[in-house]
């Protein structure tokens, strides 16, 4: 028997009822505030945990990253600065200020967008790891290719005499 | 992928997703050792399973087509 599997890896938190593969329902608003024409603060959860891969996913934003810690991550985007926790649960929320009112849109597309560069770091260092440890799990890397929807496709050989565990 | 279950290699073909997530299936596994590789794979990519299902090698045992049965999170997990 042949069996499918869909993996998350330990460095994405699952969104609920996306098994982590969605983007959009990942990204929760935890509080929100502002006043008319005042400063304007917004929490929004994210599927993020991994520190070195969310400094890597704001670099490539073009944010300036301030601080990082292992559980508090500073950073500014623009005008807008960006502060990162990281709760009980490993995962990172981010609260997003700045000097004018946040739309809530605006805060989401910067959530959004962070949220891709970090799935694109996510990619990037599992199929490195997968390249990294297939020998010695058992396997040949016989073959990669990235798909039209930039998957990374591998083909991993079973070894002769590799039976799994 | 066009073969028979004689002829492929055992193999697992790992696809990375743009999300980060990763979709698996192992071909030219037949027999309850492909439930082996699930645990190898989440050690492999340092990841937990969120869903299974089998394919259609699922009963092969003869020469038959194996190509992949792509699998929605809700199909009958093995795990």
């Amino acid at each position: 028997m042949s069996v499918s599997i869909l993996l998350i890896p330990a460095i994405i938190a699952a969104a609920a009822g996306s098994a982590g593969a969605g983007t959009a329902g990942a990204l929760t608003a935890l509080a929100a505030r502002g006043g008319t024409g005042g400063a304007h603060a917004l929490s929004v959860s994210t599927r993020m945990r991994d520190v070195g891969l969310l400094c890597a996913a704001l670099g490539d934003l073009g944010a300036v990253v301030h601080t990082q810690d292992t559980d508090v991550v500073r950073a500014t985007i623009a005008d807008l600065s960006v502060d990162l926790g990281r709760g009980a649960d490993g995962v990172w929320s981010a609260h997003i200020d700045a000097r004018r009112t946040i739309a809530v849109e605006e805060a989401n597309s910067l959530m959004l967008a962070l949220d891709g560069a970090y799935a694109a770091r996510v990619q990037q260092a599992v199929a490195e790891r997968i390249r990294q440890n297939a020998g010695s799990a058992g396997f040949d890397l016989v073959s990669e290719q990235v798909d039209e929807d930039r998957s990374v496709r591998m083909v991993l050989q079973v070894r002769d005499g590799g039976s799994g565990r | 992928m066009k073969g028979t279950a004689m002829e492929t290699p055992p193999q697992i073909v790992v696809t990375v997703r743009p999300d980060g997530s990763v979709e698996a299936e192992t071909q030219g596994i037949t027999g309850p050792r492909c439930l082996d590789y699930i645990g190898v794979l989440e050690d492999l990519i340092a990841g937990t399973t969120a869903a299974s299902a089998f394919t259609s090698d699922y009963r092969s045992t003869a020469v038959t087509d194996a190509s992949p049965t792509r699998v929605g999170l809700s199909d009958g997990t093995a795990r």
